[in-house]
Parts: structure tokens; C-alpha cells; sequence
């Protein structure tokens, strides 16, 4: 029971990362990135990549995943996303649908991914399962790192947002994008930075999840559901709602699989169905202002 | 009057053209371009007339997929009964769907809908007495339709340039009806379409249905087509997403689109198959095929059909400026 | 007997009450219309009158039937028309299309919406812009444009939310004596209008609105004379006077 609860707290807190991308990218530009799960998998293929090719950790192949995600992220925007914006409401979803297209396939070139289900092994891959026992829980050690990962990007994504000029900027944005552009902020240049922020999550989350997933184009797809749920669930651009969200679903599903009899199957139908509910009952998330 | 003559020559320069090369290959491939075409309409009646963007399309194609196999294996009804029983439960199935959803707007709306295909995808893989899940189901029995047996590639294409070419007269007359100007009107301004008489909910439900029809009708047909149907073929969000590419890149919101856009994609991701470079990396077609779709959004987001009015636009400025240059000179 | 009666009607949002403990009568035939400063609560008062949300309290009858629980699309099926101040025009749909358009839902078949759209659109005197989308309209086009699609329904009373704004004084005076030509076709028009020559020039009596409230409610010369009127408009140091 409280071993099932922890289970669904540490995946809870790794889905909320990748929430917490999707939603800053919403909250500020009204985007909904449907290639946000791909960078995922390319968070997952960096790790993997410097993991095999000089050993590095996958915890500190995170600050390279950072960077790639984050410059993919803010050149699809630059290029793309923000010129589909003039058009109707629907160009940027369908924009970024087609660049999930692009990036899956991309990754799955022959020298990058190929068609192969990739598995992070090694002799000195100290985090392959890896359990650490705490007080009679036991803790998959990769997922607890990226729990407590969580919790300091939390922080340091609140810190950034409130005592920076940058961050400052963003929150002005989200707010009204004409009275801050009207008070001399480059609103596209802050979009762009924050669709790259957005990414960058998406990557480190990718690093958290190298150890225990396995690798493969198409796996970011699975992820984007998740986050989906997540935000709706939480307030579509709301920071607090991410992380919180992120706790429920992982706990949910946890649950669902444990003690549903035949759960496994249709495990992602319990997420799926709370994200219909709440987006059809409660549009502004469980916490948000109602109607 | 003049739609129906131009369909009438399109058909009948097709259906002339296609079998002089009398190569199974050409055959299948524009076929698969015909039923894209038609999947198109489909999405582009609530899509892109009455401005519901739909991402979960695919259970419709998948329920007439699957219903006109168990009908075909089961009762070897008639495939023009099969065909239109598999688009009626599909459109019976959006009903419901839509009476839930319909609240939701712009891509909340879109959101909706993909949440629900994903739902279905999921029941499909898992309710394996129907679907007979991961594994897929085979055609058992030659279809007939209207009492002739339909087998053969060629039987096949006949088949769906009739079918294909009906579908497409009956978008351009619905949407010169009095339902079809609902639409357009629901799609323009809800609050401007409720001022003024229009039942929006009631108008969206019909675009629904009817959209779904055609999914369904022509996933019936996408299915005995195939003579073998899984998730993966019918259920995916791919599936969702390619009906609105194709309706995106020709047009959308406009009849010609959806032939225009099937025409040059699906012809397009064959050919890039086919290339010997791409053999070795199978991938690189669809990377192709993700940033063209980028590019339409971005540099055409109005399609080819607008592309090209924009072009007679000012071409006929230009000359309408010679002729006063001429006239003055 | 009126068209309209409105009682008691309070709108909150959240905690900010919009119209408050509203009532007035409007009789069949006439011109009525209704002033206050900008956040009165006028509009509001159209919304829930044209069904577009629901009133928090108070009751809506019009043409003898309590109208609280109809959507819009009823309502105007009733014979309940509305124009909105904020102009929503079918963009992509050209001014022919959008009266058409209007008409569809009053009428059996397309031919009979199309006559209609084409006597609208000579009526108003938008015939000139026939083909244009009606995107591109300027602004007092448009208003015009909200005023013939309201027309094509083939209203009773008809709502009609500040058509001046924004227009030239020939314009102006073009409207008044088309909505006087509306009103004298048999139309009962309600109109909020913050243009006080137009209000002069249309009204036979005034409802003023002040945070909500209604503050008066008579002929247009009772209504320039009174106390609280003036205070609402000029401030205090005018009523003083
Ligand atoms: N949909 C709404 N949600 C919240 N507040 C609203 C809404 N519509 C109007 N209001 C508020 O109600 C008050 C009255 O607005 P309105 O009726 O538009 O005034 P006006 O008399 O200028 O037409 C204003 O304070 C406005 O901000
Ligand atoms: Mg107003």
C-alpha cells in the first residue's frame, strides 16, 4: 500500500517535469506543443549517446540534454511556431504535429536511433536498476534522484521567474502579450525562450527516464499523453498545478495497476478518461477558477 | 451542373488513363489516393466547414473498418450495404461523442477528440473477442458489391473512383445547401450563428455525423481494400492526422482541397518509399513528409487551392494594370 | 400590451454585480432606448435578454412568454434579434453570404434566404459592397452589416448595441433614418446608444443605467432635466448648479 503510493509519487514526479514544460509553453504563448513528448526521447537519446559513447552519467548528461533541447525547442518556435500563429488557432497544433513527425523520424535515421528498442545497460552504469531501500520502502534510485530533481526545478524555475529580469519578462507575457510588448518586451524573443525552456524540461525528464525506459523514436508520444493529462488536470499554464497533476496521475495509474483485477491493459484508459472529465467539467483544472 | 460534368470528365480521364499502364502497383497507389480523398472530405465537412478540428477521426475510420470486416467474414451482406452500415455506426457512434464534447472549443475541442481516439485505440487493442486485438483481423470472403464480385486491384480502383467521385459531389452540393451555409456560419462565429436563428449545437451534431459517415464508409472500404485491417492500420493518431493533412495542404475548407492535397501527398509519400536512397533509411520519407507539412502550415497556410486563387489574383492584376498602361500610353 | 418586460433583473459576475434589481416595460411599436456611462451594465442587460447567459435573478418576458430558460438561436426564432457592439461578422463569407446566411433559419428553402438577403442588402445600402468579404468592411459598414443580418431574421424586437460608434455624422444621420424606417415597418427597437443626438433624434422614452442600476426611466425631456441623470453624466458640480 504505502509501497504502491511512493511507486506512484516517484513517476508522478518525473511525468510532472515534462508537464511542467508543456504548461510554461501554453501559459505563456497559448501553444499547445504537440512535439513536446519528442523531446522527451531526444532527453533519452542524449543520455543514452554520451552514456555509450564516453561514459558519461546520465545525470550529468542532463545539462547536454538541456542544451539540445532547449536550442531545437527555440529554432521550431522561431521558425515555425511563431508564423503559424498568425493563422487560425488550429496552425500551431497542426505545426507542431508535423515537427513531431520530423523529429520522430529524424531520430530514427539508421546513426541516431534506427528502428531499434534501445536499452541503457552497462557494467558501469551505476543506476540500472538500481534499488535503494529507505525505511522499508523501496525506491527505483534513478526515479528518486528525478523526484528530487523535480523539487529543485520547482524552485529554481520559481526563483527564475520571480527575481529575474528574464523570468519577470515571461510572467508579463503570460499575462497580457500586447501590454507587455507595449511596455518594451520582445514578446517573440521571451517565446522563443521559453518554448526552448519548455524543451529543456522535456530533456532532463528524458535523462530521468533513459535508465528504466526503453529507448525509441516513437516513444515520446506515450509521454505527450501523459503530460496532457497532467496539465488539464492542474490548469492549462499553471506551475503548481504541473506538479501537483504529475503526483495524481502517477499515483492514479499506480494504483489502477495495482488493485483494478485486468488494470494493465487499460491502465492508460484511467488517465485518458480523468482528462475527459476534467476537461469537459472542470476546464480550469482541479485547482484553477472555475467557469 | 458544372461540378458534375467536371467530375463526370475527371472520372472518365482517370479511369482511361489509369489502365494503360496496367501495372498493379500504379493501381494500388492511386487508389490509396482515391480513399484519402475521400477521408478528407470526411474531416473536412466538420473540420474545415464547420471549424471543429478534429485529432480523433481514426475510431471512425476504425469502426467502419472493422464493422465491414465482421459483416463481410460473418454475413456476406452486400458491400454497398456494408459500406453504408459501416459509416451509420460511425456516424451513430460521433452522436453521443458529440453531444459530450461540442462544449469545448478551438483546441480543447481537438484535445477532446484525441483523447477519445486514444480510449478507443486502447479498447481496440484489448477487446480481443471483437477486434481480435494486436493481431488484426483477415478478409475472409470476396465482397460484392451490387452483385459484382470485387477482388482485384483494378476491380478495386473502378470501384473507388465511382465511390470517391459520389463522395465528392455530395460535399459540394451539401455545402451548397442551406445545411452546408450552417456550417460555415457555426465555423465563422458561434455567437454571430446563434444571434441569428442557428442551432449550433444541433448544426455541429449534423457535421459530426455526417463527417463520421464518410469516415466510416470510407474506412469500410479502406478495410476490404486492405483484406486486412490491425490498430496500428486503422486506430493510431497517425491516421487522425493524415486525414487533416491532406485537407490542410490542398485546402481546407474547400471541396478541391482535400483531391488536391491527397492527390500530391499520397502520390508524394509513394514515390519517396519507392526511392532507392530512401530503402535504406526508412524513416527519411516521413522526415520529408513532417517538414513539408511544417512548411504548408507556416509559408500556405491557406493550401494549394488558396496558393493558386492568390496567383490568379495577381496575374489578372497585373494584366488589368497592362491594359490601363496601354490604354494611357 | 408589451413586447418585452424586464423584472427585477440582477447579473453577478463573480462578485461584481453587472445590472442590479433591473425592470422595465417596452411597449409594442415603440423605440426604447437605454443610456449610461461605459460599464453600466447595458450590454449585459442585452445578453440576458437575448439568452447569450442566464440571469442570476429575475424574470424575462417576452411576447407573453417567460424567456429565462431559451437559448439565443430560440429566442431569435421567436422573433428576438439582437446586433452586438463588438461587431461579429462571418469574416470569411462576403456581405451577400453573411445576410443570406441570416435568413437561412427563418426561412424554408435557400431561394426564399436569398430574395430576402438581396431586399435586406438594398434596405440598409450595402448593395454596393455585395461581393466584398466582409473581413475587410470599415467600421461603419459593418454596423450596418449587424443591423442587415439582424433584419434578415425577420425580427419583432429588435436589440441593437451602440451602432453609432465610430461613424461620421452623415453616417450617423443615414442610421437614424434607417432604424426610424425599421421601427416604422413594425419593429419594436430597443437601442443603446451613448450618441445623445441619435438617442433625441429615435427615442420615445430612455432607460438610464448607472453601476448597474436603473437611476430613470421616461420621455427623452423628462430625462434631460433630471437630477440624477445630469449628476450620473456631468458629475456633481453640475447638479448642484
Ligand atoms: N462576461 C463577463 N464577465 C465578467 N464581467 C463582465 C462580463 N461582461 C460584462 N462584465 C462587466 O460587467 C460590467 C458591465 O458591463 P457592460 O454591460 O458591458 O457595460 P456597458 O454598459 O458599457 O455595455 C462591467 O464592469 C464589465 O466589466
Ligand atoms: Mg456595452
Amino acid at each position: 500500500m504505502l509501497q504502491t503510493l511512493f511507486d506512484g509519487m516517484m513517476i508522478g514526479g518525473i511525468y510532472a517535469i515534462i508537464a511542467l514544460g508543456l504548461t510554461i509553453i501554453f501559459g505563456v504563448m497559448k501553444v499547445i506543443n504537440m512535439s513536446h513528448g519528442d523531446f522527451v526521447m531526444i532527453g533519452m537519446f542524449v543520455a543514452y549517446f554520451l552514456f555509450k559513447a564516453i561514459g558519461l552519467d546520465p545525470f550529468l548528461s542532463m545539462f547536454v540534454a538541456v542544451i539540445v533541447c532547449f536550442f531545437i525547442g527555440f529554432f521550431l518556435y522561431k521558425f515555425f511556431v511563431e508564423k503559424a500563429k498568425k493563422g487560425r488557432d488550429e496552425n500551431t497544433l497542426l505545426v507542431t504535429a508535423g515537427s513531431s513527425i520530423f523529429l520522430v523520424n529524424f531520430m530514427a535515421l539508421p546513426f541516431l536511433l534506427g528502428p531499434n528498442f534501445l536499452r541503457m545497460t552497462g557494467e558501469n552504469l551505476y543506476w540500472e536498476n538500481k534499488l535503494w531501500k529507505i525505511g522499508g520502502i523501496t525506491f527505483n534510485a534513478s526515479f528518486l534522484m528525478g523526484f528530487i530533481i523535480t523539487g529543485l526545478l520547482i524552485v529554481i524555475l520559481h526563483l527564475f521567474l520571480t527575481r529575474t529580469d528574464t523570468g519577470l519578462a515571461i510572467r508579463a507575457a503570460s499575462q497580457e502579450q500586447m501590454a507587455a510588448t507595449i511596455i518594451g518586451i520582445n514578446v517573440s524573443r521571451i517565446s522563443a525562450l521559453t518554448f526552448g525552456l519548455g524543451a529543456a524540461f522535456a530533456g532532463i525528464a528524458g535523462c530521468v527516464l533513459a535508465t528504466t525506459y526503453p529507448i525509441y523514436a516513437s516513444i515520446g508520444s506515450l509521454f505527450l499523453v501523459k503530460a496532457f493529462v497532467i496539465v488539464v488536470l492542474g490548469g492549462m499554464g499553471s506551475i503548481p498545478g504541473a506538479a501537483i497533476g504529475g503526483l495524481i496521475l502517477g499515483i492514479t495509474e499506480s494504483f489502477g495497476a495495482t488493485y483494478i483485477p485486468g488494470g494493465t491493459g487499460y491502465r492508460d484508459v484511467f488517465g485518458l478518461i480523468l482528462f475527459l472529465l476534467i476537461l469537459l467539467y472542470r476546464p480550469h483544472g482541479l485547482f484553477g477558477k472555475g467557469v | 451542373m458544372r461540378a458534375v460534368l467536371y467530375t463526370l470528365g475527371a472520372v472518365i480521364l482517370v479511369g482511361a488513363i489509369v489502365p494503360i499502364f496496367a501495372d498493379i502497383h500504379i493501381y494500388s497507389v492511386v487508389t490509396t489516393v482515391l480513399i484519402w480523398i475521400m477521408f478528407g472530405h470526411a474531416w473536412n465537412i466538420l473540420g474545415g466547414f464547420t471549424g471543429q478540428i478534429s485529432f480523433g477521426h481514426a475510431m471512425f475510420l476504425a469502426i467502419g473498418a472493422y464493422s465491414a470486416m465482421i459483416i463481410t467474414n460473418h454475413l456476406q451482406l452486400d458491400m454497398f450495404l456494408t459500406l453504408i452500415l459501416g459509416g451509420l455506426f460511425a456516424g451513430l457512434f460521433s452522436l453521443p461523442i458529440g453531444l459530450l464534447i461540442f462544449r469545448l472549443r478551438g483546441p480543447y475541442f481537438g484535445l477532446g477528440t484525441l483523447a477519445i481516439a486514444e480510449i478507443i485505440h486502447i479498447v481496440g487493442r484489448n477487446w480481443k473477442s471483437v477486434t481480435n486485438g494486436g493481431e488484426g483481423m483477415m478478409l475472409l470472403s470476396v465482397p460484392k458489391f451490387l452483385g459484382i464480385q470485387i477482388s482485384s486491384k483494378d476491380e478495386y480502383f473502378y470501384l473507388a473512383l465511382i465511390l470517391t467521385a459520389a463522395v465528392s459531389l455530395f460535399c459540394y452540393f451539401l455545402m451548397k445547401s442551406k445545411t452546408g451555409y450552417m456550417f460555415i456560419a457555426v465555423r465563422e462565429s458561434q455567437e454571430s450563428a446563434e444571434a441569428i436563428g442557428i442551432n449550433t449545437i444541433l448544426v455541429k451534431s449534423k457535421a459530426f455525423f455526417i463527417s463520421a459517415f464518410l469516415a466510416g464508409f470510407t474506412g469500410a472500404f479502406y478495410g476490404l481494400y486492405n483484406k486486412f485491417i490491425d490498430p496500428d492500420m486503422t486506430l493510431t493518431v497517425s491516421m487522425s492526422v493524415e486525414m487533416i493533412f491532406v485537407t490542410v495542404l490542398g485546402g481546407i475548407g474547400t471541396i478541391l482541397g482535400p483531391v488536391i492535397g491527397a492527390s500530391i501527398l499520397i502520390t508524394l509519400q509513394e514515390w519517396l518509399k519507392d526511392m532507392d536512397v530512401l530503402q535504406a533509411f526508412p524513416s527519411l520519407y516521413l522526415l520529408i513528409y513532417g517538414l513539408v507539412i511544417m512548411f504548408v502550415i507556416v509559408y500556405l497556410p491557406g493550401g494549394i487551392v488558396d496558393g493558386i486563387n492568390q496567383l490568379k489574383e495577381r496575374l489578372s492584376k497585373r494584366r488589368r494594370r497592362d491594359i490601363e498602361y496601354t490604354q494611357s500610353g | 400590451m408589451s413586447i418585452l418586460k424586464v423584472d427585477k433583473l440582477v447579473k453577478k459576475f463573480g462578485g461584481l454585480t453587472a445590472v442590479d434589481q433591473v425592470s422595465f416595460e417596452v411597449e409594442r411599436g415603440e423605440i426604447f432606448a437605454i443610456i449610461g456611462p461605459n460599464g453600466a451594465g447595458k450590454t449585459t442587460c442585452f445578453n440576458m435578454i437575448a439568452g447569450t447567459f442566464p440571469a442570476t435573478s429575475g424574470s424575462i418576458i417576452f411576447d407573453n412568454q417567460d424567456i429565462r430558460e431559451k437559448k439565443p438561436h430560440q429566442l431569435n426564432r421567436m422573433g428576438l434579434a439582437r446586433t452586438f457592439q463588438i461587431v461579429k461578422p462571418l469574416a470569411k463569407l462576403t456581405v451577400y453570404e453573411n445576410v443570406l446566411v441570416a435568413g437561412l433559419s427563418s426561412s424554408k428553402h435557400l431561394q426564399e434566404a436569398k430574395t430576402r438577403a438581396e431586399v435586406v442588402l438594398e434596405k440598409i445600402g450595402l448593395d454596393a459592397y455585395r461581393d466584398i468579404p466582409s473581413g475587410s468592411l470599415s467600421i461603419g459598414n459593418l454596423k450596418k452589416l449587424e443591423l442587415a443580418r439582424a433584419l434578415a431574421t425577420k425580427p419583432k424586437l429588435l436589440l441593437i448595441d451602440e451602432p453609432m460608434g465610430g461613424l461620421t455624422p452623415a453616417e450617423i444621420d443615414q442610421l437614424i433614418l434607417l432604424i426610424k424606417e425599421i421601427n416604422q415597418e413594425g419593429v419594436t427597437i430597443v437601442i443603446i446608444e451613448h450618441i445623445m443626438r441619435a438617442v433625441m433624434a429615435l427615442a420615445e422614452r430612455i432607460a438610464v443605467l448607472q453601476n448597474g442600476r436603473l437611476i430613470a426611466l421616461g420621455k427623452p425631456e423628462e430625462i434631460v432635466e433630471n437630477e440624477k441623470v445630469i449628476k450620473a453624466y456631468l458629475g456633481d458640480a453640475y447638479a448642484r448648479r
